[in-house]
């Protein structure tokens, strides 16, 4: 072998090396955990589902959930540490009843990888139900206070 | 990826340029090897240009200092000391990673020189170890709902202690341009051997081992040094 040749061995393991892969965040990875309600009976303490249950965050312009349901995963806001929801029963008719409903909580960063950043989770402090005289939302109980996976229900609703 | 083809295409132009110089020298040099050219020994040291070329495409400051000493016909021992300061602008985290390297070990010419030259084209071997800390500036939450409004997270955290350790396995290059002056390039492949990481960010630049892919413990180095030799001994 000469000069030459081992020259150009080297040029082409220079190649090689400019190829880098690219980091990509797959979706396999789970994300920022939702907070996941179940709504039940406030008598029988059993589930229950909504009729035309509308859901929307107060301050945002977007419905989040229209329909009829007995449990549903909701975002929280990762800037801050509460989210406030209107949870609207019945919607679009004239039995129409909205009630307010804020979470708060603390949150806690959690890093994942390179491609994928951070996620949240959360530690629930206490939910509030504001009160309207006609309130459809009854109680809420908190069972999971930590929500750091979306395995099963964090909280109970009772209407 | 342009910065490293920016980068490359330095590497290449100096490449033509050894190449042609090797060949001219080897015409030149066809002479019988009946005479036994006194070589020289000695000490040189030298400076990583590459660091140099990094400091104006990348926003990175660095510095990285080289010096062998030749023991035998074809074996160098080699010392690198360094430091990088490299900011790392992700698609979800802003972070900077900064500190010191020292790297050891020898490198072993196999190149058959022409008699009266003395250039090297060699296989390396170095020890690293990197001590080095991180911060984090601000961050994009994984969050795939995007309901609420979802931009960066300002959320300042510094990560001190941190350290590595790692092999290279070093394919370079040298060639003599003048009177003691060296110009040498080298393609470097760095195994992990273990690095200490915090508990709730991860290491993704170490000084002297570069950047650090997702579930790999390989990483790669070039460098692209000019030395000057203090000449010692002549054999």
């Amino acid at each position: 072998m000469n000069f030459h040749l081992y020259s150009r061995l080297i040029l082409i393991l220079f190649f090689l090396v400019a190829c880098e892969p690219d980091d990509i965040c797959l979706e396999s990875n789970a994300d920022t955990p939702n907070l996941i309600l179940k709504f039940v009976d406030s008598f029988t303490g059993e589930t229950k589902s909504v009729d035309n249950l509308r859901i929307k965050g107060i301050n945002n312009n977007e419905d989040f959930f229209l329909g009829t349901v007995d449990s549903i995963s909701i975002p929280l806001n990762n800037y801050e540490d509460n989210s406030s929801f209107s949870f609207t029963k019945r919607f679009n008719t004239n039995q129409q009843n909205e009630d307010l409903i804020y979470f708060n909580y603390t949150r806690n960063n959690v890093y994942i990888s390179r491609s994928c950043g951070y996620k949240m989770v959360y530690e629930i402090d206490n939910i509030i139900i504001e009160n309207d005289n006609s309130n459809w939302i009854e109680d809420s109980i908190i069972e999971i206070r930590t929500v750091n996976d979306e395995i099963s229900h964090h909280v109970k609703i009772y209407h | 990826m342009m910065k490293f083809h920016t980068m490359s295409r330095y590497i290449i132009r100096f490449f033509i340029l050894i190449i042609f110089c090797g060949g001219f020298s080897q015409e030149n040099s066809s002479q019988p090897d009946t005479l036994k050219i006194k070589e020289k020994y000695g000490i040189r040291f030298g400076i990583d240009l590459s660091k140099q070329i990094r400091m104006i495409t990348e926003d990175y400051k660095g510095i990285s200092l080289y010096a062998d000493l030749r023991i035998k016909e074809r074996l160098f021992i080699v010392g690198e000391v360094g430091n990088d300061n490299k900011k790392i602008h992700n698609e979800n985290i802003d972070s900077n990673f900064k500190g010191s390297y020292v790297k050891a070990g020898f490198n072993y010419n196999f190149y058959n020189n022409p008699p009266g030259l003395e250039n090297e084209i060699y296989f390396g071997f170095r020890f690293a170890t990197s001590s080095f800390k991180s911060e984090v500036f601000d961050y994009l939450v994984y969050d795939l709902d995007k309901y609420w409004e979802n931009g960066r997270i300002e959320d300042y955290s510094e990560y001190n202690n941190l350290s590595a350790n790692w092999i290279e396995l070093i394919l370079g290059f040298n060639a003599k341009i003048s009177k003691n002056i060296f110009m040498g390039t080298s393609l470097r492949l760095n195994r992990m051997i273990n690095q200490k990481s915090p508990e709730n960010f991860g290491n993704l630049y170490i000084p002297g081992f570069n950047i650090v892919t997702e579930d790999n413990n390989f990483g790669t180095g070039i460098t692209y040094t000019l030395t000057y030799r203090i000449p010692i001994v002549k054999k």
